[in-house]
């Protein structure tokens, strides 16, 4: 995927956190809803095959090394320990 | 002395008295532009020192685009670290602001007293030098867990623990309940890590086998973070459990292998003398 579609990606799901009739859209019509928002075909795609870490991996492509590295540590931060005595 | 003057005057006691600084612990939820409540949004981006803990690049932009000057807590994290040692540095480096006069908000993905340590440490921490502080709630991959699979904890009660605590400490389930395990791809592991370790899974794996038929099927589950996603749920056999699909930020559901004990009828008969003797005393 280029880093066009990575920014697109981005962009939409950005939208969408911001403003939550968007979501309903997609919720209520995602083929339509994506339509509307511009995304290529491989972007539909990406969305409609369900994989989240597939998905952040290409909204990664908007974002500057430094931040990358800083997310991709851990997928999922763990935030409760595990002590043993 | 007028009542509002009193009242003035009682202000002005507390203030002097009450340190300048003040935190707000929020949770942002697992999908942060649903889940962000309009509450917790104000904290955050009226804060003097904004600070984050959060798990997707989404959740990162819109909480920097809500504060500018916001900044994550990730880098606390380090690679084959005690991640206690991790949580620690946050409390500090939550309060440390606080401590400086300013209106701090820590913004944790999730609920941000479930399953997150520095969250209630860091409120309970400001309280105890002074300060005010008060934790916000947020919506938790417990509560996502309950919407997406169709399960209300009432209908047969639930034990929810730490994956790791449930194996270390022998706990034995009651198979008439809801068993939810958390964070099955680190079980054992102390440390702070790049990547799941599957391997304390079959430890797991074995020890459900004492209580559970291996052919009893269990869900691994993983809310989306994305509302353009569904959420993940992963229906398999207890004994081919650590052949599936995985990922990172499962969650593992155990549904009730067996039928609840029947209600006794010498309790309904105690609960009802005991009503009995109250509506007498009226």
């Amino acid at each position: 995927m280029g880093s066009e579609e990575g920014r697109s990606l981005a962009t939409y799901l950005q939208r969408l956190a911001r403003d939550p009739a968007l979501a309903k859209e997609f919720r209520e019509n995602p083929e339509r809803a994506m339509a509307n928002a511009g995304l290529s075909e491989s972007e539909r795609d990406l969305i409609l095959s369900g994989s989240a870490l597939a998905l952040r991996e290409a909204i990664f492509q908007e974002l500057g090394e430094e931040k990358k590295v800083q997310m991709m540590a851990w997928h999922w931060p763990i935030v409760w320990p595990i002590v043993w005595p | 002395m007028a009542l509002a003057d009193r009242l003035a005057d009682r202000l002005a006691v507390i203030n002097a008295v009450t340190p300048s600084g003040s935190l707000t612990v929020v949770g942002t939820g697992i999908d942060v532009g649903g889940h962000l409540t309009p509450q917790a949004r104000v904290a955050f981006a009226e804060a003097d020192e904004a600070l984050y803990l959060v798990a997707d690049p989404i959740a990162v932009a819109l909480l920097e685009e809500l504060n500018p000057q916001a900044r994550s807590l990730q880098g606390l994290y380090s690679h084959g670290a005690s991640r206690l040692d991790a949580y620690e540095g946050m409390v500090d480096e939550i309060l440390a602001p606080v401590r400086n006069g300013k209106t701090v908000c820590a913004a944790f993905y999730g609920h941000p007293g479930i399953f997150v340590y520095p969250g209630h440490k860091a409120v309970l921490g400001a309280r105890a030098d002074g300060f005010r502080a008060w934790m916000l709630p947020g919506i938790s991959s417990l509560d996502c867990l309950f919407a997406d699979l169709s399960i209300d904890p009432a209908e047969t009660g639930c034990l929810v623990q730490h994956a790791s605590d449930f194996l270390a400490r022998r706990v034995h389930p009651d198979p008439s309940i809801l068993l939810v395990l958390l964070q099955i791809s680190v079980i054992g592991e102390p440390g702070a890590v790049e990547a799941p370790d599957w391997s304390g899974l079959t430890v797991l794996v074995e020890y459900l086998e004492e209580f559970y038929a291996s052919e009893h099927v269990v869900i691994a589950y993983e809310a989306s973070p994305f509302p353009v996603l569904e959420p993940t749920a992963t229906h398999v056999p207890l004994a081919e459990l650590t052949n599936a699909d995985l990922t990172a930020g499962m969650t593992l559901v155990v549904p009730p292998a067996t039928a609840p004990p029947a209600p006794d009828p010498s309790i309904r008969a105690l609960l009802e003398l005991r009503r009995a003797e109250r509506l007498s005393e009226t």
